[in-house]
């Protein structure tokens, strides 16, 4: 209660006054033990966050299920039940910027308050990190990475690349070494593999093993125009900036035309991140010579900041 | 260790006030714990006469660091000690820039694990401004939280200026039943009762 106040202090939501009296009122004395979150609370928190990341429907819905199912898991194993094994392996497929790195990040921190991880940190990887030069190392260098993720999550970006270079090439040898530590250290490690859709589901086809180790496959959608809108509006209002009304209009035009020029490739978050912080230095150009910028005036963005970048 | 916090608005002398008053207890160095919110912990060994151009300035907020240091004060035979925190001015806008806001919040946070709360007030400014402008809602505020406290006093600054003998009996009827005592952080005027109401309490 009071750390909530306090960091409300901190976003500028309460003047000093205001938290003073409502510290006073959830006051407990100096001598009692902290108030620590239970973990219901912190679970509530972490679900918060999830919530409050815009779209995602459906992850969010599996993700729920996810955890009701190694809930019951727990519960039933209290009581002597038979219980599966939890296998959390997992496969995100999504475009670009579609919030699966993100989504990783709470899952570790949702395992790590349920209990089925320890740390739940998220050690994120792409081939390079995994793969050698030469013959015999890269077992060696995948096993360094499976050591620090231990406890955690390993993420690995674009997984499908360990998959091309053909029979002789050594990210076979990762796929093994990886497979072979999850067997092995079933519990304390979640594996995700993610990448783009199409590559993604190829890499499944041509690994049949793949598909019944890492039995949870989320698939991020890209984002709908309204959904990208409020993105951008939520990335602004974190960073303290305001549209204005015209500026909220062409907001919505640019990324319409985004979408419709390239929808395949379109970036999605990233691509509005970019554009987000574009307009600002924008902004910030626009603004340096006058001598006494009202607050108002710092904060607004107007619609000739706003400006579509490439995305490449 | 008992832990007693200075706090007020911007610009009343508080970080002059913890200064001299550890000098008054017959401290010639301090070492200064410096708590920041963004750069973490840092401490430093310094005498009382340089670190008062140092951390003293007219500017508001010019402490944004929570600044402790440890002073030990006669106690019967033995000594004793305490933990004196100096914090960050507590204004009553939100302040545009968030390194204030944070310094505030983290002042916020210290005055939650404090024993002992001195409250400054400026007397001088109570005087010229008249009580509704000298003294903000945020100083109500800090009486009333600071009153759940094991100990809470507050110290009227600036007795030392002209007419500011007024802006005390202002304050004193501002603030009934609570103990308020006239100091002069400048001076070290009434810093003979601040000790002897702090040594009751700790």
């Amino acid at each position: 209660m009071g750390r909530e106040i306090i960091s409300m202090v901190e976003n500028g939501e309460v003047t000093v006054s205001e938290a003073l009296s409502l510290l006073k009122r959830s006051y407990t004395g100096t001598n009692q033990p902290k108030h620590e979150l239970t973990k219901n609370e912190k679970l509530a928190a972490i679900k918060q966050q999830l919530d409050s990341l815009i779209g995602l429907h459906s992850v969010k819905e599996l993700i729920n299920e996810i955890q009701a199912y190694v809930e019951i898991q727990q519960r039933r194993t209290a009581v002597n039940l038979a219980s599966d094994p939890v296998v959390l392996h997992m496969i995100f497929m999504g475009n670009p910027g579609s919030g699966k790195t993100t989504v990783a990040r709470i899952i570790g921190q949702l395992f790590l308050e349920m209990g089925v991880l320890q740390k739940g940190h998220l050690v994120e990887v792409e081939r390079a990190d995994l793969v050698a030069e030469y013959i015999g190392q890269t077992a060696q260098r995948t096993r360094e990475q499976l050591r620090k993720a231990s406890g955690g999550i390993l993420f690995i970006d674009e997984a499908y690349s360990l998959a091309r270079g053909g029979e002789k090439d050594f990210g076979k040898e990762a796929i093994d070494t990886i497979v072979k530590t999850m067997e092995d250290q079933r519990t304390n490690l979640v594996v995700i593999l993610a990448g783009y859709s199409a590559p993604m589901e190829e890499f499944l086809e041509t690994n049949p093993g793949l598909r019944s180790r890492f039995p949870i496959i989320i698939r991020f959608p890209d984002y709908t125009t309204f959904e990208l809108f409020r993105i951008a509006e939520q990335m602004l209002r974190e960073r303290e900036y305001q549209l204005s009304k015209a500026a909220r209009r062409k907001l919505l035009s640019i990324i319409e035309g985004l979408k419709r020029k390239d929808a395949k490739n379109f970036g999605n978050a990233r691509t509005i991140r970019n554009l987000i912080e574009r307009a600002i230095r924008k902004q910030a150009v626009r603004l340096v010579h006058l001598k006494n910028p009202t607050r108002a005036q710092l904060m607004e963005i107007t619609p000739e900041d706003l400006q579509e970048v490439s995305d490449d | 260790m008992k832990k007693v916090i200075v706090v007020g608005q911007p610009n009343v002398g508080k970080t002059l006030f913890c200064l001299n008053f550890a000098e008054f207890l017959g401290m010639q160095s301090v070492t200064i714990n410096f708590e920041s919110y963004e750069r973490g912990c840092s401490s430093r060994v310094i005498t009382i006469s340089e670190a008062r151009p140092l951390l003293v300035n007219d500017h508001e907020h010019q402490t944004l660091d929570i600044q402790s240091m440890v002073l030990t004060m006669p106690w019967g035979k033995s000594v004793k000690q305490f933990e004196l925190i100096d914090t960050t001015g507590l204004a009553d806008r939100i302040d545009f820039e968030s390194q204030i806001r944070k310094a505030m919040a983290q002042t916020l946070q210290f005055m939650r694990q404090a024993d002992v709360v001195f409250h400054i007030l400026d007397c001088f400014k109570v005087a010229q401004l008249g009580y509704l402008k000298g003294i903000g809602e945020i100083d109500y505020q800090i009486a009333q939280f600071g009153q759940l406290k094991k100990g809470y006093i507050i110290l009227a600054n600036k007795i030392d200026l002209p007419q500011a003998q007024e802006g005390l009996d202002r304050i004193t009827l501002e603030f009934p039943g609570n103990k308020v005592i006239g100091i002069s952080a400048l001076t070290k005027k009434g810093f003979k009762e601040v000790r002897e109401v702090a040594r009751q309490l700790l």
